[in-house]
């Protein structure tokens, strides 16, 4: 069970999209978002939709992975569909003996269905063709403008490095404490409540005393290694935009675009 | 009743670019009072098949049978009851500690059994024998005052207290200083001849497992490479030498030797014994004569 967390994993294959500047991907998925706020239903939206296929296509991360992130969220879509439908007001369709279905309702929730979906594929299509550290790399360098305002982007970049990177250990981790202690005759699952909150105990003490004893293990081998924040800092491979990235951007933006004028 | 592993296989994130196989087709049995060490690089699957042999992890293919009862067939109930028979101790199981006092750290498995609290207290006196640690003096210790040999201890007679027949340890000596390692191979070996437990040891570190284990598994890439006891290994060194295993010098020596037909015993406790059967040899003008009676 734990290793199907493939949500936001980032997937090894060969494509343009994994070759792009992780800037100008972070910028053309911004692009994208927006617009799938702000297009005119059914033209545009249909226009993003078909886009994103084009992108998932491109990108050669197999379509069974973006149905994977799809299917975590289709729960929030179903209840966000369904409270759409029932409580938009306008010319009835339907008429049961509580709840009313009128054509705007079905109209609204078919909208939202369609952008939330087009959101969640353009967020998987970065976080699929973009690895965690060039991830961080491209923010970091978004982000740069408001270090002048007194943000502390490359901590914060830092930060979300650091919790990125130790997620999978973790995972492991919490699977390997988990397993010692049912060969203990630990049961998470079964029980009254108060009795598995108890037991869950047996689970977090280890976990957390983990957790806190890596933190202080990191924060002294960065001191270690002279690390003491940004300032003045370089990198060893330089992020480069390419023609391709701007065309990119430039594409994107410029489907995005299209009607909303 | 024996363990029998039947040309299982094991498969990580079947279905995704992150597929990897663990094993690759497996079969031995284990026998009743054995001591066994599998042994193998890192990767080789030595862990995975471990988890397997108590239910933690199913084959994705084969099956394994523990006293007649095939693992993947067992409900809930029957799972729970095979992992009290099958204790295994994870690599660096002190990290599960969690309770403050030692007593109710060593309880726990026991509590959670359902036992009546003094067969509890029995059977926590029994493990903090078993694990060679002293009952007065480390019921009422504060867990996190012990020393990482004594928490080593404390967290192996967390899973006594079970009281298995069949004990899996992964890895129980990594981390620990000679001294703890000499105490916790001498408690293995006294659960295995007094209480007739068989162990199952997964490690890479040769030096100590042949002075408690008759038998060795040799795992590369998910597949068995050798089965047997100290002599085939010795037979084969030559070849497991590449993958980075290594015996301890008594062996190596005696190993070179029979390569000059020398025709030596390997079946060896300590480096003194190996001296003392080159010493017969010697003794006896390098011809065999009569048959060894070295035990």
């Amino acid at each position: 069970m734990y290793h199907d967390i493939s949500l936001g994993q980032y997937i090894p294959v060969q494509s343009t999209l994994h070759k792009l500047d992780p800037r100008s991907k972070i910028a053309a998925t911004s692009i994208l978002v927006m617009a799938a706020f702000m297009a005119d239903f059914p033209e545009q939206v249909s226009l993003l939709l078909l886009l994103v296929a084009v992108l998932i296509w491109v990108s050669r991360v197999s379509l069974r992975d973006y149905l994977k992130a799809l299917r975590s969220f289709l729960f929030i879509i179903i209840i966000t569909a369904l409270m759409q439908m029932f409580f938009t007001g306008g010319e009835n369709l339907l008429n049961l003996r509580f709840i009313t279905v009128s054509f705007e309702g079905v109209l609204a929730a078919a909208s939202f269905t369609v952008r939330f979906v087009i959101i969640l594929l353009a967020v998987r299509i970065l976080t699929a063709t973009t690895t965690p550290m060039a991830m961080t790399r491209g923010l970091e360098k978004v982000l740069e403008p408001f270090k002048r305002m007194g943000f502390p982007v490359h901590e914060l970049v830092m930060i979300m490095t650091i919790s990125l990177r130790f997620i999978p250990l973790y995972i492991e981790e919490a699977g390997r404490i988990r397993k010692a202690q049912i060969c203990r005759g630990a049961d998470y699952r079964e029980g009254p409540l108060v009795k598995r909150a108890i037991k869950l105990t047996s689970f977090l003490v280890p976990l957390f005393r983990i957790s806190f004893q890596r933190a202080g293990d990191l924060a002294q081998a960065m001191e270690a290694r002279a690390y003491r924040g940004g300032e003045g800092r370089t990198h060893l491979y330089r992020l480069q935009m390419r023609l391709i990235d701007y065309l990119y951007i430039l594409l994107i933006a410029a489907i995005s675009v299209i009607g909303l004028y | 009743m024996p363990i029998s592993v039947e040309n299982i296989s094991f498969v990580y994130q079947k279905g995704t670019p992150f597929e990897r196989k663990a094993l690759k087709g497996v079969s031995f049995t284990i026998d009743d009072g054995e001591v066994l060490g599998i042994i193998g690089p890192t990767g080789s699957g030595k862990s995975t098949l471990l988890q397997m042999l108590n239910g933690l992890l199913q084959p994705s293919a084969g099956r394994i049978v523990v006293d007649d009862r095939e693992i993947s067939c067992l409900k809930k109930r029957e799972l729970s009851r095979l992992r009290q028979e099958v204790g295994l101790i994870f690599q660096y199981p002190e990290e599960q500690i969690f309770e403050s006092r030692v007593y109710d750290e060593v309880a726990f498995a026991a509590r959670n059994m359902g036992l009546a609290s003094q067969e509890i207290e029995e059977r926590v006196k029994d493990a903090f024998q078993n694990a060679g640690l002293s009952y007065d003096a480390f019921k009422n210790r504060r867990t996190d005052s012990l020393s990482s040999g004594e928490k080593r201890r404390v967290a192996i007679a967390s899973i006594l207290v079970l009281k298995p027949r069949y004990l899996l340890l992964d890895e129980p000596t990594a981390g620990l200083d000679f001294e703890g390692r000499r105490a916790l191979l001498d408690c293995l070996l006294s659960l295995n001849q007094a209480g007739r437990t068989t162990v199952v040891i997964v490690s890479h570190d040769l030096t100590y497992l042949v002075r408690v284990c008759k038998r060795f598994i040799l795992l590369k890439d998910g597949n068995i490479l050798l089965d047997g006891d100290i002599s085939v290994l010795l037979e084969h060194y030559g070849d497991f030498k590449e993958q980075g295993m290594e015996l301890p010098a008594a062996y190596e020596l005696i190993y070179k030797l029979n390569l000059r037909k020398w025709g030596l015993e390997p079946y060896i406790k300590k480096p003194e014994e190996a001296v003392r059967v080159i010493a017969e040899r010697i003794g006896t003008g390098q011809k065999k004569q009569e048959p060894e009676s070295t035990n």
